[in-house]
């Protein structure tokens, strides 16, 4: 294309494809790849951005994206025929958009969901746009969108595995697109390929990088067994810690803002910064390079800000992962909701009182002290 | 008589839909409905209350310090601790990165679009050099006939702002504000963990202690942000709203209910305690300036008769309900209609504004003259944002001069039967949580969100919520083209995913103005 | 009644029950510090010897059952869990439970029906907990992730670790009690090395 790629100096476009580089953790020398890649599209690739359940969580996270930036992202990079936070149309207008680009550019387009869908009650509990005074629910846009799409990437832990909303699921029904928790079964069941960008809210590299490298091989990205790049989510927080030194050693932080318990650097008297897993911290469990990537311009991360990892892009999230302060999970045993804990204390005690009983009984017959305790 | 139904209404948060009848030219009745429901007041129930700080944040993306600050202050006041100095401060500074970053993004990313014809870019014929880049962007746009999200739109009126020059500065700004906005997130980064969402703030106060280096790293990202603020944001707002976009004002678009009300926001003395904010809580009833009233929390309930909830109507938040029912005749929404008093209160900028009295602002008001409107929404929004940044300085020096104290009083989880109650002011209205547990599990949980008060529908005497009585008179020439609709909605930063009761109208007629 | 049988516990098998006594121990104790470090101590520590602990568990268990089929004393019939075991069951429990005034009479060799299933099952128990143990140890290895994602995560894989060794602490405790209190010679020989005089040893 040569001088100019859609409305980029070949200065501007190189460094858009040095920015993709970086986000994908490739080294420069594949930028020539991806500028083949990007070039090799005839239009900029359209995107449409639909929204289920949502908390707009994951759209607001996208636009920290810095390398490339959203702008460049929005303009330069991509077209987005649908966004509903920076679109500037409203109402039909903005519907007819969604079906003229699932008609036009059908098998061209990615489609970026966002949020849990709802099946419960006609799936009213979620709906945008209206068809001949219906109102059109998620789960219909789902499959309509869905099918004609290239790809789709279910972008934040709702879309990609029901999230909070699905603690709520008895009222709603809520649901991931592939998944619903850990098990399969969520609610599109189409054979379009999704990639899952769990996180609550994703990392905007991971959601960005996942865009990227489907642009740039046309294919999905190697993913685990929940669908999610292993890229980004190939090993756990703990692994990656920076205060797995401490974990190590046995230190652990007891008592939020504890000076004893916080490195000099942070402004406590420690030797380092104690590990968090007494507090609850769910990095052992949890899939992500937050401890590396780190969030924000790689300002900080949870754990490097003194809070727990409260297992975000997990797909036990929220419900099978509370209470979160506390260190193990509470399960759900016929009905009661409770702890492993507690139920090893009920068997605990029930054990003991049974043997004692036993014991007074073998006395009380006779068969220990009595004539037939010799055995 | 036209029907005019706007769904989704783009360019805010959540799933908004809006209804209007247009009549001669100009909007006779309005509803607003929400079209989306999770249930977060569903779902905590039975969980460990400490949850609910990290959980009730995800009620909103955009709201989420909101939500996060409003739980925390209803799960403290439960536990009944007392938040050290050092963790209110940071508390406020992480509340406050995110006011800094969300009125930009609401100014600009959601509302300016309304205001300004983006084609016009074509037509500058300046040659200042960073203008000319955003003119050869827009340009090649056109040329590969993409100009997707800046199209489709509703037609440019006659109020819509065509001076190329004028335009293309404010797409200019428009990227730039991309930018800013993100210095933004990383302040709140810096001391909540990460942004949206902050992870550190926890019953007692926060996690995280100071040290002068933080506050530098704070310090010199806040010193950018808030010269670009103070020198881009604010003045562009005074400018347009002074010039033009005064014909919009002075025809009162989007007058409201005249009734305003504050939980007043980031405490000063006392964490939680809604007497002493730096901006102060109160209620105004029927623009009676000289008058305002101290804000009484019991007289607040929220009526349900127009929303989806079979849950009893009228009830106080502290033993409120919340049982959907996506199929009641007559609801038309999801958002439950909060009100004060018994009568529905605006909240957010405007409302903060009025109750300060700012000399600064009153002058500015004055300049525009002193009725509520789109466009004095987003002067307000403008002013409280430089009265934050002065304030964030003080916060600083308090936090340096204290350095070494302590950030957190850790109680363990309580067993016996708690209430707590956390109210504050969000950017965009007035926020609040109410708790109540019992052996260490929460037993009830009622949001009154911030957006409820502004977007709720009508109550059970049928009294028009705020929004629908601020679109109530707006000029519509043309029902294809409502534009002063959407800018009047617009101007109260809708946030709805917040307003968690939410669902959609499905066979009632009246219902067809849709928002998304 | 007791008498009838011929009681044998060859060194090899004492020795194997030393070695597993003291792991199973090692591990339950390490095992609870991981879970939630109850006092000031090396987690690395506690790690190491948890892990060493389960590999020794695992091989004593190989070398157990090698030698139940193979050796000289091979001893794999008495864990048999043929008909008579069936038979006799509910009669044994009848006696724990006080439900019964005599154990079943029927000649059943050294293990009684609740012995053998309890001694069985332990090995199915310790391979799913060595399994449930790896896949917590590596979780991003592909060989146990099936059986994380057949668990519902990493976090109900360690809800079934930890649930496991308390059925196996609970199961102790049973076995010990009964040792004690039903058959005290038993307990001399296994635990004390007291050989009974008519031992073939």
């Amino acid at each position: 294309m040569g001088e100019s790629f859609k409305g980029l100096s070949r200065r501007d476009f190189l460094k858009v494809c040095g920015a993709s580089a970086t986000i994908l953790g490739l080294s420069q020398s594949y930028v020539p790849q991806i500028a083949q890649a990007l070039e090799g599209a005839a239009a900029k690739p359209p995107v449409l951005w639909l929204q289920g359940q949502n908390c707009t969580g994951c759209s607001v996270s996208a636009l920290n994206s810095n390398h490339p930036s959203i702008a460049e992202l929005v303009l330069d990079i991509l077209s987005f025929r649908y966004q509903p936070n920076i679109m500037a149309a409203s109402g039909d207008q903005a519907i007819q958009v969604i079906k003229d680009t699932i008609k036009n550019e059908k098998g061209k387009y990615v489609l970026v969901w966002e949020g849990a869908v709802p099946d419960k009650e006609d799936g009213l509990f979620a709906a945008f746009g209206e068809e001949n005074g219906k109102p059109m629910t998620a789960d219909k846009w789902i499959t309509e969108a869905a099918d004609s799409a290239a790809v789709v990437i279910a972008t934040g832990t709702c879309a990609a595995f029901g999230g909070i909303p699905r603690a709520n699921q008895a009222v709603t029904g809520a649901k991931g697109l592939l998944f619903d928790g850990t098990a399969k079964g969520g609610a599109y069941k189409g054979t379009t390929p999704v990639v899952n960008v769990p996180g609550c809210p994703p990392n905007p590299d991971w959601l960005v990088g996942t865009i990227v490298y489907w642009l740039m091989n046309k294919k999905a990205p190697d993913v685990d067994n929940y669908g999610r790049p292993k890229m980004f989510y190939g090993q756990t927080i703990h692994d990656n810690c920076e205060r797995r030194a401490a974990f190590e050693a046995g230190l652990y932080l007891e008592t939020w803002g504890d000076p004893a318990a916080i490195a000099p650097a942070e402004g406590g008297t420690a030797t380092q910064n104690y590990c968090l897993v007494k507090k609850g911290c769910k990095g052992p469990i949890t899939f992500s390079d937050c401890p590396i990537r780190r969030w924000n311009s790689r300002t900080s991360w949870p754990i490097g800000a003194h809070g727990i990892c409260i297992g975000c892009t997990q797909p036990e999230f929220y419900a099978g992962l509370a209470p979160l302060y506390e260190k193990v999970p509470e399960v759900n045993l016929f009905g009661i909701q409770t702890t492993a804990d507690n139920i090893a204390k009920v068997l605990g005690v029930a054990v003991a009182i049974g043997l004692g009983a036993h014991l007074v009984g073998n006395f009380a017959t006779g068969r220990v002290g009595g004539k037939g305790g010799d055995k | 008589m036209a029907k005019v139904v706007i769904d989704p209404v783009t360019r805010i948060e959540g799933h908004l839909k809006i209804e209007v009848e247009v009549e001669n030219g100009v909007v006779k009745d309005a509803w607003s409905s929400g079209t989306m429901y999770r249930g977060f007041e569903q779902l905590i129930q039975g969980k460990d209350p400490r949850d609910a700080i990290r959980i009730t944040q995800r009620v909103c993306g955009v709201c989420n310090t909101i939500h996060g600050m409003s739980s925390v202050f209803a799960v403290d006041n439960a536990f009944g601790v007392t938040v050290p100095d050092n963790g209110r401060i940071i508390r406020n500074l992480i509340f406050a990165s995110d006011w800094l970053a969300d009125h930009p993004l609401h100014f600009y990313h959601l509302a300016a679009l309304d205001y300004i014809d983006i084609m016009a870019v074509a037509s500058y014929a300046g040659n200042d050099p960073a203008l000319l880049k955003v003119k050869d962007k827009i340009v090649s746009l056109v040329k590969a006939n993409d100009t997707y999200p800046l199209t489709p739109r509703y037609e440019p009126d006659a109020f819509v702002i065509k001076d190329p020059e004028v335009v293309t500065t404010a797409v200019s700004h428009y990227l730039e504000a991309l930018e800013m906005r993100k210095l933004g997130h990383e302040m709140l980064a810096l001391w909540g963990g990460r942004a949206p969402f902050f992870q550190n703030v926890v019953v007692g106060g926060v996690g995280i202690r100071p040290t002068v280096a933080r506050i530098a790293e704070f310090t010199w990202r806040f010193e950018q942000l808030a010269s670009w603020l103070e020198n881009t944001y604010v003045a562009d707002v005074v400018a347009l709203g002074t010039g033009p976009l005064k014909p919009i004002h002075d025809l009162k678009v989007g007058l409201g209910v005249s009734n305003f009300l504050g939980y007043g926001a980031f405490d000063e003395k006392k964490s939680g305690d809604i007497k002493n904010r730096f901006f102060r809580s109160g209620v105004i009833d029927n623009l009676d300036l000289k008058n305002i009233k101290d804000l009484d929390p019991s007289k607040i309930t929220e009526d349900v008769k127009y929303s989806y909830y079979k849950s009893a109507s009228g009830l106080k938040p502290a033993v409120g309900k919340t049982d959907p029912d996506p199929k009641k005749a007559d609801a038309y929404s999801f958002i439950k209609s909060p009100r004060y008093d018994g009568k529905p209160h605006e909240g957010g900028p405007l409302a903060r504004m009025l109750m300060q009295q700012d000399p600064g602002f009153m002058e500015l008001a004055g300049k525009i003259g002193v009725w509520p409107s789109a466009v004095a929404r987003h002067a307000a929004r403008a002013y409280e944002t430089k009265m934050l940044i002065g304030q964030i300085r003080v916060w600083l020096d308090q936090l340096a001069k204290n350095i070494n104290g302590e950030v957190c009083d850790d109680k363990a989880l309580p067993m016996d039967a708690r209430e707590g109650m956390g109210i504050t002011d969000a950017p965009r209205s007035a926020n609040g949580h109410w708790v109540s547990i019992d052996k260490g599990k929460v037993t009830n949980y009622q949001i009154v969100n911030a957006s409820g008060w502004n977007f709720g529908p009508r109550d059970d005497k049928g009294v028009r919520g705020p929004v629908e009585e601020a679109i109530v008179g707006a000029p519509v020439p043309d029902p294809t083209n409502p534009t002063n609709v959407v800018r009047v909605v617009r101007s109260f930063d809708p946030c709805l995913a917040c307003s968690v009761h939410i669902i959609e109208p499905t066979t009632n007629e009246i219902l067809k103005f849709k928002v998304t | 009644m007791m008498a009838e049988m011929h009681i044998e516990h060859p060194v090899e098998a004492r020795i194997y029950h030393y070695i597993h006594v003291v792991s199973m121990i090692a591990l339950a104790f390490t095992g609870f510090f991981i879970h939630y470090p109850f006092f000031k101590g090396s987690m690395s520590t506690m790690r190491f010897i948890h892990f060493v602990a389960m590999y020794v568990v695992v091989f004593n268990l190989i070398i157990r059952i090698s030698l139940a089929f193979l050796s000289k004393n091979r001893d794999y019939k008495n864990f048999g869990l043929g008909m008579i075991v069936w038979r006799n069951l509910f009669g044994t429990l009848g006696y724990y439970l006080f439900l019964k005034k005599e154990l079943p009479k029927e000649v059943q060799g050294i293990y009684n029906p609740p012995q053998r299933l309890t001694y069985v099952l332990f090995i199915p128990l310790i391979i799913l907990q060595a399994m449930t143990g790896f896949a917590l140890y590596t979780p991003t290895a592909a060989y146990f992730t099936w059986l994380t994602s057949l668990a519902g995560g990493l976090e109900m894989v360690r809800v079934w670790h930890f649930s496991i060794m308390w059925v196996f602490i609970l199961l102790t405790a049973v076995h010990v009690y009964l040792s004690l209190f039903e058959d005290f010679g038993q307990f001399k020989y296994m635990v004390l090395s007291m050989v009974p005089k008519d031992s073939k040893e």
